[in-house]
């Protein structure tokens, strides 16, 4: 019996090890860091800390930040406007590309052609497609404004001013604050989306020949069989894939805060707490960051339990 | 009834086609414009497909700095981690006679040590 117990600790030895090295170690220090104020310079020594505490000093200013609450609204806003967007798509998605047809496997691919492409690749290329003059996004909408205000004129109407400003130069979206938020939006969906259908494409897979069956006794189309509550192998996909929104495009950010610094401006922050603003100005305001990530991982944290809380109840457990 | 269905199917087929081919649209656009001459990305009216075809930015990446060196690099770091990935999830994963008592994970009718 003994050494049966001693094997499965031997197993989970390489994990334990990593585990407690690079991330419980960290996150304790950053616990305690989120208490004290530290530039991130001086030597990290029981010294440093007990003479630069600070209690709750971090997490006080934290309230009163304006651009932590802008960053957090904001941050509420993208992910409640791009999660179920993308939800939604993959779903649509997944249904459409579930049917033996021809090319179809080619098809799943291009979508999800962006899910295996580095994530700051896709948010320098992002960069470029939403350039307000010489990207596609815009080149496109000017080209559908050109043509829609044409048909107008032919009617003999004046064109709506909506047409006018869409042909002669539509949306600034990285550059203008009121468009910001939906060219980030825009991009994160079109990174997440092939993944979500993916998954929504096996949850559909995997449901039983028998349910099949017996629906199509009964007579509902899918369409209809979706409507009726959690078909049998949804949730299997969904609550176990949390968002990765929490990180964002870090290709995007660079090109949010150095091009327009000046126009978009601390408040119209498109996206994400104020992290790496936190780590990035001199000199480093390593507690106050550590303050920032505590908070967002209480957050994370209530979220995820939600979840689970929720998913109890909905998920039909296969035995 | 069944042509409708048929219709239908035809729809979504091309829909789909339409939504795949847009999700190419970024990465057309990528190698559009490392065609393109380096001044000229800002010209307007944009070219969609650049004229003459400029290949010296590839040439250029390739000599400027030591692609080769770093791209080895990532591939080393993509394998170790992997590698290092895999053995110890699996090792983690193993079904032990301890979690098998506990746990409702697969028994330990396969792997267990005897």
């Amino acid at each position: 019996m003994r050494v049966y117990f001693r094997f499965p600790l031997l197993f989970l030895l390489p994990s334990l090890a990593g585990f407690l090295a690079f991330n419980l170690g960290p996150i304790l220090t950053s616990l305690l860091l989120s208490f004290v104020d530290y530039d991130g310079l001086r030597p990290l020594t029981l010294r440093t800390i007990q003479e630069n505490w600070v209690g709750l000093e971090n997490y006080r200013r934290l309230l009163e930040d304006p651009v932590f609450h802008r960053a957090f609204w904001n941050t509420l806003f993208y992910v409640g406007v791009a999660v179920p967007l993308e939800m939604v798509l993959a779903l649509l998605l997944a249904l459409g590309l579930n049917r033996p047809w021809w090319g179809v496997k080619v098809l799943r691919t291009l979508y999800l052609l962006p899910t295996v492409t580095s994530v700051v690749a896709v948010g320098l290329l992002w960069r470029w497609v939403l350039n307000p003059t010489v990207g596609p996004v815009n080149l496109f909408l000017r080209f559908v404004g050109e043509k829609l205000a044409a048909l107008w004129r032919l009617l003999g109407a004046e064109p709506p001013a909506f047409l006018a400003w869409l042909a002669r130069e539509g949306p600034g979206w990285l550059s203008d604050p009121h468009w910001a938020i939906w060219g980030v939006i825009l991009a994160s969906v079109w990174a997440g989306v092939g993944l979500r259908m993916l998954i929504f494409l096996a949850g559909l897979q995997n449901i039983s020949r028998e349910y099949l069956e017996a629906a199509s006794w009964m007579g509902p189309t899918a369409p209809a069989l979706l409507l009726r509550g959690p078909p049998p192998a949804f949730p299997h996909g969904l609550p176990e894939h949390p968002p990765r929104h929490d990180r964002g495009l870090p290709g995007l950010r660079p090109g949010l805060h150095h091009d327009r610094r000046g126009s978009l401006g601390q408040h119209q922050r498109p996206h994400a707490l104020p992290l790496p603003e936190a780590f990035g100005t001199f000199p480093f305001e390593m507690g106050y960051a550590s303050a920032i990530a505590w908070v967002l991982f209480l957050i994370l944290f209530a979220l995820t339990y939600l979840q689970w809380a929720l998913r109890r109840r909905w998920v039909l457990e296969e035995a | 009834m069944k042509l409708l269905g048929r219709l239908w199917d035809v729809l979504v087929y091309l829909l789909l086609l339409l939504g795949g081919l847009t999700m190419l649209v970024p990465f057309f656009w990528m190698v559009s414009t490392s065609l393109k001459a380096p001044g000229a990305v800002f010209d307007l009216p944009v070219e969609v497909w650049p004229r003459e075809l400029h290949l010296e930015n590839y040439q250029r990446v390739l000599t400027a700095v030591p692609f080769g060196r770093w791209y080895l690099n990532s591939l080393l770091v993509a394998l170790g981690l992997t590698f290092l990935n895999l053995t110890s999830g699996a090792m983690a994963a193993t079904p032990s006679p301890a979690s098998a008592s506990g746990g409702r994970g697969p028994s330990s009718s396969s792997s267990s040590p005897p």
